[in-house]
């Protein structure tokens, strides 16, 4: 008989990602994913001065704050055709790699890593074997076995004290956990230096953006950045020195550390690049502008349809038809008026709440469509395509990553394996790896740039009287972000932003078609209903991030229902 | 007992009504009083994944959130850390989850977390989407700049209150 399996983290006040799947057989047959709370944040923005939309779009989300302020001037210098000065797109193009490697490794080891590793399982292994599984795949300085050991005793400490602490989330002890002793152990030490290294490159953001999580120096036509060698106040050589060092510390921890650790942790569960597939039509913006005209992108973007590489259509840059007409929002099953796709320059965000219901509305998050389709977006998009078109980054370390994770496992893992569960966060550590050596490359390129004696970082913007659309979009650490904008007499007219999870956790159209969650999940196992880790798997594994807002601290938390079998 | 290093963050998002009350706090205390070099104000914001490397070497870090209770509306309540690591989701779904508990509870495993940590809380009335606050939690706002300055005083810092405000730029979202 089919049993349905409710998972819903809400609090009273905070909205967040519901999921709904119904389970048979030890399969989920059907899904449903949901957001419980309205965004409709946009709706604020009408109104004001669209030089001032990133200061409000920054603050949608407490996970992805610079993306928004990016996407958001992008927007808006789209919409006037305002050139910026090519020291001004170094610097954002350093900020938005910073924030990725910062996000990427958080999200692996905070948030994912536990879905994989059984923390308690550690205290069986021998430190001295953790270690030389660790030296046999990287040069890593912090791999040693007094290390490991160290660590060890960390987590029997906490094991005796019978409070597991920030582990006491895990489903330890789950037949779905399969790591050696030994892997354990090895992710638990990283997990502990991930802590310290995430730091670097959270420091880095806030070199240039003045503080995070919100960054201060963004602006319509450049950055706020002074660049002036003489000045102590300015961006200086001191600075751009520190910014270095910041970064040479957090890349080999990105290529040696992380990088590893998911190849290492993907050929112990081989069966996992068989679930989850979902949507395999992809999308991903070309980012890493290279010109002040934003025509050509270190990043390649475009689409791939049906998991077909060959299908790989390029877009081209923010001025690309392809991309500026393909995209509709549909509100079918979400709890807004109307149904059928509008596309963003008309879209409208007007609630009509109703109460979940599984053949009628059931979602806050809008249906994104593509010419019509839904398109799975996140870092296997952005690796997908930047293998069909050639990228030598994403080429070199897809490589890389499928080599090691074949010598571990003993079998070949193959590109095709990549769309799945797993296939997402091996995608993810090859985009973080692939980011780690754009960021050098672009802070070669400003150095060259304001040796050359340009310091210009900002090119005022003019509004003209009457009306002009603008889009902005940017290749987020969750996928493709675009914020649509149409200003009329220099104030907003209309504002809407397509955000990555609304690609992934998109619920059904108007045609009934699921979006990628949804789609992931059927066929997923579900081993034990009152503990579906392998659902939380396949949903942690496009990073999800959903309420894009309240932080409202709920003393009740521990007596909220997670699971609820029904 | 002198400290050394103390935060005082204002946590929540100012587009989503009185979630934004805790960097409204931090904007009263910084225009109404005067701060020795020990004592870090911030407004975070929505910091998400970003609290961990805020956090993280701080000897005390006393919180302003606004709270979901079944009190008043502007109720100012003090939230020990139990009381915070205990509020943590029990299964965590995205990377807003990871809140101010599981920060401490992360940090604590790595020892670099705080000795102590409070949450002034103000219970909320209105959070649904857009800026200002309802009066009730306006009307808490020196209510808990008085708490925060009282709890520093406990750990031995002492603030001078100004004779005038300071002279600093009223952040958008208050403007």
């Amino acid at each position: 008989m089919s049993k349905r399996i409710v998972i819903d983290p809400i609090t009273r006040i905070e909205g967040h990602l519901r999921v709904d799947v119904d389970v048979d057989g030890g399969q989920v047959q059907k899904a449903w994913a949901s957001s419980t709370m309205w965004r409709g944040i946009e709706r604020i923005l009408v109104g004001h001065d669209p030089r001032e939309a990133w200061l409000y779009t920054q603050r949608f989300c407490g996970v992805c704050t610079t993306v928004h302020a990016l996407a958001s001037v992008r927007a808006v210098e789209n919409a006037l055709d305002l050139d910026v000065p090519l020291n001004a797109q170094y610097i954002r193009n350093l900020i938005m790699i910073s924030h990725a490697l910062h996000d990427h490794v958080v999200h692996f080891y905070q948030l994912s890593a536990l879905d994989w590793v059984d923390v308690t399982a550690a205290l069986k292994a021998d430190p001295a074997k953790a270690a030389s599984i660790a030296n046999s795949l990287s040069d890593w300085p912090h791999n040693s076995k007094e290390e490991m050991k160290a660590v060890q005793e960390k987590v029997k400490g906490l094991v005796a004290s019978g409070q597991l602490g920030i582990f006491a989330h895990g489903y330890w002890g789950h037949p779905a956990m399969k790591l050696p002793p030994e892997v354990n152990l090895l992710a638990v030490a990283h997990y502990l230096q991930a802590l310290e290294y995430q730091r670097y490159a959270n420091q880095a953001v806030a070199i240039l953006g003045g503080k995070t999580p919100h960054i201060q120096n963004v602006a319509v036509g450049g950055v706020a950045n002074a660049i002036n060698l003489d000045s102590m106040a300015a961006l200086n050589m001191d600075r751009l020195y520190q910014l270095k060092s910041l970064l040479d510390k957090t890349i080999p921890f990105i290529q040696q550390v992380y990088f590893n650790d998911v190849c290492a942790i993907a050929a112990f569960y081989p069966e996992w690049f068989g679930y989850g597939a979902g949507v395999t039509n992809y999308l991903s913006v070309p980012d890493l502008p290279l010109d002040t005209k934003s025509t050509k992108f270190a990043m390649p973007g475009g689409t791939i349809m049906n998991g077909d590489l060959k299908s790989f259509k390029p877009i081209a840059g923010p001025k690309d038809e392809y991309f500026r007409k393909g995209v509709t929002e549909d509100t079918a099953h979400a709890y807004y008026e109307g149904s059928g796709g509008l596309h963003p320059w008309k879209g409208e965000t007007n609630p009509k709440f109703t109460e979940w219901s599984e053949n009628g509305k059931y979602s806050w998050v809008k249906a994104p469509r593509f010419e019509g389709k839904p398109m799975q977006v996140g870092p296997l998009a952005n690796v997908l395509v930047g293998l069909a078109a050639g990228d030598p980054l994403v080429t070199k370390w897809a490589t890389q990553a499928l080599t090691t994770a074949s010598k571990i496992a003993g079998t070949q893992v193959t590109p095709a394996m990549l769309h799945s569960t797993l296939g997402r966060h091996a995608a993810r550590a090859i985009r973080t790896a692939v980011l780690a050596d754009h960021a050098t490359q672009q802070w070669n390129l400003l150095v060259d740039n304001i040796a050359k004696g340009d310091t210009k970082t900002f090119n005022a913007p003019q509004f003209p009287k009457g009306e002009v659309e603008g889009m902005g979009f940017h290749e987020a650490p969750r996928g493709t972000l675009s914020h649509w904008v149409v200003v009329n007499d220099a104030k907003i007219k209309n504002y809407q932003a397509v955000v990555p999870t609304t690609w992934n956790a998109s619920p059904r159209d108007d045609k009934g078609v699921s979006g990628p969650y949804e789609a992931s999940l059927l066929r997923n196992p579900v081993h034990d209903p009152e503990h579906p880790l392998e659902v939380v798997r396949t949903i942690h594994s496009f990073d999800p991030c959903m309420a894009c807002a309240v932080h409202v601290f709920n003393p009740k938390g521990q007596n909220v229902a997670k699971v609820k079998v029904l | 007992m002198k400290h050394e290093s103390i935060a005082v963050f204002g946590v929540g998002n100012v587009l989503l009504g009185d979630d934004g009350v805790g960097s409204s706090v931090i904007h009263l205390l910084q225009l109404n009083y005067e701060f020795p070099d020990n004592v870090e104000l911030e407004d975070l914001g929505t910091p998400g994944l970003e609290l961990l490397a805020h956090v993280a070497g701080h000897d005390v870090v006393i919180f302003v959130d606004a709270v979901a209770e079944d009190l008043a509306p502007g109720t100012v309540r003090i939230y020990d850390r139990e009381a915070i690591v205990n509020a943590s989701p029990v299964l965590r779904v995205g990377p807003h989850d990871p809140a101010l508990g599981d920060t401490l509870l992360a940090l604590e495993f790595a020892g670099e977390g705080p000795h102590e940590a409070v949450l002034i809380g103000i219970v909320a009335s209105e959070t649904s989407s857009g800026l200002g606050l309802s009066p009730a939690v306006r009307a808490a706002l020196p209510v808990a700049a008085q708490m925060v300055v009282k709890e520093l005083a406990q750990r031995g810092i002492s603030v001078t209150k100004r004779t005038q405000p300071a002279a600093i730029e009223t952040p958008w979202w208050l403007v």
